[in-house]
């Protein structure tokens, strides 16, 4: 039986191998690789909030490197998802109350999954034409599709009506998370497309 | 003197340890402003909706606050050292002493406009004319239209902000509309123009209503109310709170422009001159309370006054309003309602109430 300070040392010393598998899924990726030790990224801090989804929305929709207004914009959203569902949750009777989802960040999530693509359409050339060709998707791709519809559509709305981004933002996000809205339509339609052009797919090499 | 058996101590002591236990926040002993002593710090008290809604605090209150108000339907508010101050400022008007002048002032997000907001609720519970003007930084950055006195030449008349003012005030004094405000008759003749005029011995809701229905009236008019109230709270008949948030832009600039295109000074226009009437020693029974925004740049000359500084908060400040979040249901997040979210909240938000409830916000 070891002491405690030298199975610490031990463990050190020897590296990655002999750290725990709790310590490595909480470490941080710089962590993980010491021959290239990189500096955080501002989006990176250890908050409790942190969440994937959300700071990946934040960067797609920072426009000229303005990442304080993107950021406020995205959290303000969430804010407002959070009243409007408090404010059902509030007036729902009993048995309603555990149907309606209060937590933002987890309204988010489902609207971004369900905004996903299940293909992508690339162009491919042959012989001065180019053809709409459906490609498979990685995942992060998909995430990335569809956070780039739903930030068109949320431009494109801005040209009417509701001129602040974060109320856009968060009806756009509660419409998708209950499979409504004009992004969930993009989605559908970007399928169709996919699903016409089907006979492309032996164009894909 | 008989000692109580082990056993029931026992039980009594485990008992008020449940109690604490399944009570869910720091509630303080009574919801009336005037009973909150000091055993009362860092515990929360809640106004009435209604007398919220009478009170206009949509508008006067800082407007992250009134969306609070808007989504739980509920306004609870800590009893923090500020406020108790401000109380016992109240408790010292008298007629003998001239009018009492209190300045908030403190850093940004620290509760000087809540604080103000809990002031004039106390008024309204304690049956005290309120006169409260939102912003007065609103009267000398915001140019809606402008108009030359006709009382004073070289004067600046400002007839949709004075028309604002006379209509919050009426919404505020409505509980006062029928009793004080119109048994109390106006000490001298008002000749607004060649047409109208009110008499001496009519009742003070006749300037009010004179200035609501001519726009152009409505600065003169502000004035002479300001004048009888004053006199009437000197005689002893009303005590009288007159409530300004950002008050230090009374000396401060102006971006309104005279018809030579130079700025006007705060010294030019009407309402700043009757609203810095109150802080002259020549009347009594009454309470100025401002704000000293640090928006405005400004060379106030109200001495003698009481400075009450808004401090950031305290652990035990935090921690109840944060218990009071999770009672509500209004923090959503496992990590935000735990221990370990609260340490990490203190120091997201620096102790600062504004950025703790910006970051319980969207949590």
């Amino acid at each position: 039986m070891m002491p405690p300070l030298m199975a610490s040392l031990r463990s050190s010393i020897s590296g990655i191998r002999m750290m725990s598998q709790t310590s490595v899924a909480l470490a941080h990726h710089s962590r993980l690789k010491p021959e290239k030790i990189t500096c955080m990224k501002s989006d990176e801090s250890p908050v409790f909030y942190r969440d994937h989804v959300v700071d990946k929305l934040v960067r797609v929709i920072l426009k000229d490197g303005k990442k304080e207004i993107a950021r406020n914009a995205v959290y303000d959203a969430l804010e407002i998802i959070k009243r409007r569902q408090y404010k059902q949750w509030a007036k729902a009777k009993e048995d309603e109350k555990s149907t309606i989802e209060l937590n933002p960040f987890v309204v988010a999530n489902t609207a971004i999954r369900n905004c996903r693509p299940l293909m992508k359409l690339q162009g491919v050339t042959r012989g001065a034409v180019t053809y709409q060709v459906p490609f498979p998707i990685e995942e992060s791709e998909a995430e990335f599709r569809a956070m780039k519809m739903m930030r068109e559509v949320c431009r494109q709305k801005a040209k009417h009506g509701e001129t602040h981004l974060k109320d856009i933002l968060a009806t756009e996000l509660l419409a998708a998370s209950k499979n409504e809205g004009l992004t969930i339509q993009a989605k559908q339609e970007l399928h169709k497309t996919c699903e016409a052009n089907r006979a492309f797919a032996h164009y894909r090499g | 003197m008989a000692l109580l058996p082990k056993s029931s101590v026992k039980t009594l002591f485990s008992a008020t340890k449940t109690l604490t236990a399944i009570r869910p926040y720091n509630k303080a002993a009574s919801d009336d402003p005037s009973q909150l002593a000091r055993a009362d710090l860092g515990k929360l008290y809640h106004i009435p909706v209604d007398a919220a809604k009478n009170l206009n605090f949509n508008k006067i209150l800082p407007s992250k606050y009134a969306k609070q108000l808007n989504t739980l339907d509920e306004c609870a508010i800590l009893c923090r050292p500020q406020f108790l101050e401000v109380l016992h400022c109240f408790q010292a008007v008298r007629p003998t002493f001239p009018g009492i002048r209190v300045v908030l002032w403190g850093r940004f997000g620290t509760g000087k406009t809540l604080t103000l907001a809990q002031a004039v609720h106390y008024a309204y519970t304690q049956n005290w004319v309120i006169l409260n003007v939102r912003d007065v930084m609103d009267w000398t950055r915001v140019v809606k239209d402008v108009q030359m006195s006709t009382y004073r030449t070289g004067r600046i008349d400002l007839p949709e902000h004075s028309v604002n003012f006379l209509n919050h005030f009426k919404q505020q004094n409505q509980h006062l509309w029928k009793t004080i405000l119109t048994d109390l008759k106006t000490t001298k003749d008002y000749v607004w123009t060649k047409t109208e005029k009110t008499p001496i011995d009519k009742p003070l809701t006749d300037i009010v209503d004179m200035g609501l229905a001519s726009p152009f009236l409505a600065n003169d008019c502000v004035g002479a109310l300001c004048r009888e109230l004053r006199l009437h709270a000197s005689s002893g008949a009303l005590k009288l709170l007159v409530a300004m948030d950002a008050g230090n832009s009374l000396y401060g600039r102006t971006v309104i422009r005279k018809a030579d295109r130079t700025f006007a000074t705060t010294d030019e226009l009407s309402l700043v001159q009757q609203f810095r009437k109150f802080f002259r020693d020549d009347w009594t029974n009454g309470l100025v309370l401002t704000i000293a925004d640090k928006r405005e740049i400004s060379d106030a000359h109200i001495d003698p006054f009481i400075p009450i500084e808004t401090q950031l908060y305290t652990e035990a400040e935090a921690k109840a309003l944060h218990d009071y979040y999770k009672d509500k249901q209004w923090l959503v997040t496992d990590e935000a309602r735990s221990e370990a979210g609260l340490k990490q909240l203190y120091y997201l938000a620096a102790f600062n109430p504004h950025h703790f409830e910006r970051l319980c916000a969207f949590n």
